[in-house]
């Protein structure tokens, strides 16, 4: 043990308070071990001299996959305090073995939920990223008094045209799992490619693309008052869809900037008060009142992620062939997240590194109370550069232009990075480095490499491993491999200061010239 | 491919999604009992003079209104009767053709549309990220099931009555969900469900009550006349009348005894915890 602590110090030699010691009152500090380099770092800013703070996991280890040895259940026990992350960062075993040693009198504090009450933002963890796209459905609004429409009356929408590299179906999957189609591009768009809405109505579909690239669909509404009179015409409208394509380089029907809809829940809608077809969509943020985006304004993301294979099923075989991967929009959303989980990679937004803090603050003074002008002071000091590191990540990111700010990782560890700082998690190798990629999760690793036309893809340095599928679909279509620290340190950066910064640099270096 | 309304989602929807809460606020809670057929309402948690309630949001009238669980039968007609497909994935419904009830999750004309929600504005503003929606266990004749549509229409299920109990989802905050409800046989089925939330200000809430629900033709408001345990962790609120009238009941067999599920319902939330895959 002691050699390894030894090696994680060389690497660390700027690194003020890097303690050899491992067992408390060797040197008089408060001894405190935690699972990951990170959180000993932010232990280490908190505590100063006060303190002796080091990690389970090794230097470069990958806290997702580390076993704990019997040497770490020692350490365990002589600790006067032990902070972990949460669960689904740490495998169960090392949380088991900290909870079962852990001295009854030493506080154990798992940071990322317990932050919550310092205003730490937690993302719930997103199970299926084919769910984690945007809910798009067709609705009509208004009561359509002035045109005469009553309860009895009906609404006709018809896709009247469609433009785009592959075909269009717009369809619903009944309770029992029976398709019904609405717009069915793949033999032509006719009069059967419409649907009657009741007014008021709103119904969801799943949206199926054969090909990646941009579509422009049209749909013309028209009301039906019944009593065998003529349809009357309402307006009609041109949609955009980018798919599988960089959704900022994609110019919406009026050639203007583009309101980009990747999340949340939209309708295409006919109203039948104004006679116009727009968009009536939660964009500007998920789960609020929605509102009126014009057609001609828009462009639907239809991400990557939203990539599947056709099934084996020939009720479904209007799609193309089984096993053949189409970009779909599905009906339903419920279920892209797992109930009760959260995505474990906090200090991915500087902001949450703050809360960690000061609940590390907390805890630390609870246990010794007469260090508490010290871990005051300390803490004081520390959270102006870190708010001082979140200015520098958020500026520093702000140069990457729109249209180049997608992630591609070795793990899904990002996500905090991209809520925080404006990037979006275009896709990963795997979920958690503990696994072993499927032959599907590397076709759609390349396939939204290749959409994408993405400038670089990122490996973690603790990761090798993980980084030689990355590394080689990369290196299959030309495109630059860049570094990003995840969850763990390297020689290169020793800090949580320095390893942000890196992030912020690499990124700009990567990403920031325009296209 | 021309559609009619028969599979749309119709005004109702509008009105229980988007409508703004305080709409529905403002609406004082119901007080008969009523038995719904047909139309949209959600099951939803609200609070109601400041304690955490699951009620029964009903978008049927021309105005929307939380109704008290007690006072409801949602009622499965023949309308929603259909046969089990020949299809494996469906085989949890019973042999291919069977007769069963389903309420789908697309709203059909004719049948009820229930859904649940976490859009109640109060709801919306003071929960932490989500409600852990519990089934505590079923009675009825028959099995009970609900489940949602997945990828390509695969089931993917959330509450199955022939599965050991406590039962749990996740319900995001600010959403609004619907479901297949299905049932292999007719008469009433009570549903014993709790909701309960972490709120942002750390504390925690929760209650259990019972859902009623009628499957058939026959006599659905008999089912207000069912009686289950009454729940002790959550408020009394329960005007359930005594059982006198036992004769219009149908079979009851508990499938799980109320006093085991308590603590499991305290605690749900850390036993759901587990490691990624």
């Amino acid at each position: 043990m002691k050699r390894l602590i030894a090696a994680i110090c060389a690497g660390a030699l700027a690194v003020a308070g890097c303690s050899v010691g491992t067992g408390a009152g060797d040197s008089g500090r408060l001894n405190v071990v935690t699972t990951t380099e990170i959180l000993a770092d932010l232990v280490q800013q908190v505590g100063g001299d006060r303190v002796s703070a080091s990690s389970l996991v090794p230097a470069g280890g990958d806290p997702h996959s580390y076993e704990p040895t019997p040497a770490d259940a020692k350490r365990v026990a002589k600790a006067d305090v032990t902070f972990t992350n949460h669960l689904l960062l740490e495998p169960q075993s090392l949380i088991k073995t900290i909870d079962a040693n852990a001295d009854k009198d030493a506080p154990n504090v798992s940071l990322a939920e317990a932050a919550e009450s310092y205003g730490a933002h937690v993302i719930p963890l997103v199970e299926n990223m084919g769910l984690d796209v945007l809910w798009l459905g067709l609705r009509v609004r208004g009561t359509g008094k002035a045109r005469g429409a009553t309860r009895t009356s009906s609404v006709r929408l018809a896709a009247t045209k469609l433009d785009g590299p592959g075909k269009l179906v717009a369809y619903l999957t009944e309770s029992l799992g029976r398709p019904d189609r609405y717009f069915d591009s793949t033999d032509g768009l006719g009069p059967g490619d419409s649907t009657t809405l009741p007014p008021a109505a709103h119904t969801h579909l799943n949206w199926a693309f054969t090909k990646p690239g941009v579509y422009h669909l049209t749909l013309t509404g028209s009301l039906d008052n019944g009593g065998g009179k003529p349809l009357q015409p309402l307006g009609s409208g041109t949609f955009t869809f980018a798919v599988g394509v960089e959704p900022h380089s994609v110019k919406p029907a009026d050639g203007g900037t583009a309101t980009v809809l990747g999340e949340g829940h939209t309708d295409l809608t006919v109203d039948l008060d104004t006679g116009q077809v727009y968009a009536y969509s939660d964009a500007k943020k998920v789960g609020a009142t929605q509102s009126q985006v014009p057609a001609s304004k828009l462009v639907i993301d239809v991400p990557n992620k939203a990539l599947v294979a056709v099934p084996d099923d020939p009720r479904f075989a209007f799609l193309g062939k089984p096993g053949s991967r189409i970009h779909q929009l599905p009906q339903a959303v419920l279920g892209k997240h797992v109930h009760g989980e959260i995505d474990p990679h906090l200090w991915q937004d500087v902001a949450n590194a703050k809360a960690y803090v000061q609940l590390i603050r907390d805890t630390l003074i609870s246990k010794d109370p007469d260090g508490k002008q010290t871990y005051t002071d300390n803490t004081a000091a520390y959270l102006n550069q870190l708010t001082d590191l979140d200015d520098y990540v958020r500026t520093t990111l702000a140069t990457i232009p729109p249209d180049r700010r997608q992630l591609v990782t070795t793990h899904d560890a990002f996500g905090y990075l991209a809520s925080a700082y404006g990037m979006t998690v275009a896709g990963f190798v795997v979920p958690n480095p503990a696994q072993e990629p499927s032959v599907e999760q590397v076709r759609k690793l390349s396939d939204t490499i290749r959409n994408l036309k993405v400038a670089a893809v990122f490996t973690e340095p603790n990761l090798a491993r993980r980084a030689s599928v990355l590394v080689q679909v990369a290196h299959d279509q030309g495109v630059q491999v860049c570094s990003l620290y995840g969850d763990a340190f390297d020689d290169h950066a020793r800090t949580y200061v320095e390893m942000m910064r890196h992030n912020a640099d690499e990124l700009k270096r990567c990403l920031g010239e325009t296209r | 491919m021309r559609r009619t309304a028969a599979v749309l989602l119709t005004t109702a929807f509008v009105s229980a999604g988007l409508a703004p809460a305080a709409v529905a606020d403002s609406v004082p809670p119901a007080t008969e009992r009523r038995v719904i057929a047909n139309g949209h309402v959600d099951l939803g948690p609200q609070f109601v003079n400041g304690a955490w309630t699951i009620q029964l949001r009903d978008d049927t009238g021309d105005l929307p209104l939380w109704r008290p669980l007690e006072n409801v039968v949602l009622q499965a007609t023949s309308k929603a009767r259909v046969a089990v497909p020949d299809d494996p994935s469906y085989a949890f419904l019973g042999t291919p053709g069977a007769q069963v009830w389903v309420i789908p999750q697309v709203q059909q004309a004719g049948v009820v549309w229930p859904g649940w929600n976490t859009q109640d504005a109060e709801v919306a503003k003071r929960v932490d990220r989500e409600v852990t929606w519990s089934l505590e266990g079923v009675s009825g004749p028959g099995k009970f099931t609900l489940f949602l549509n997945s990828d390509f229409g695969k089931p993917a299920p959330v509450f199955d009555s022939s599965k050991p109990f406590p039962q749990e989802t996740g319900i995001d905050v600010n959403t609004h969900v619907h479901g297949n409800w299905t049932f292999d046989a007719q008469g009433t089925y009570l549903l014993d469900i709790a909701m309960t939330a972490k709120l942002i200000d750390g504390t925690s809430v929760t209650d259990r009550r019972t859902l009623r629900l009628y499957v058939g033709q026959g006599d659905a408001a008999a089912a207000f006349a069912s009686t289950t345990p009454t729940p002790t962790t959550a408020p009394a609120a329960t005007d359930t009348p005594a059982a006198s009238t036992s004769e219009n009941n149908v079979s009851m067999t508990w499938l799980i005894g109320a006093a085991g599920v308590l603590v499991l319902a305290a605690v749900g939330l850390g036993v759901a915890r587990k490691r990624r895959a």
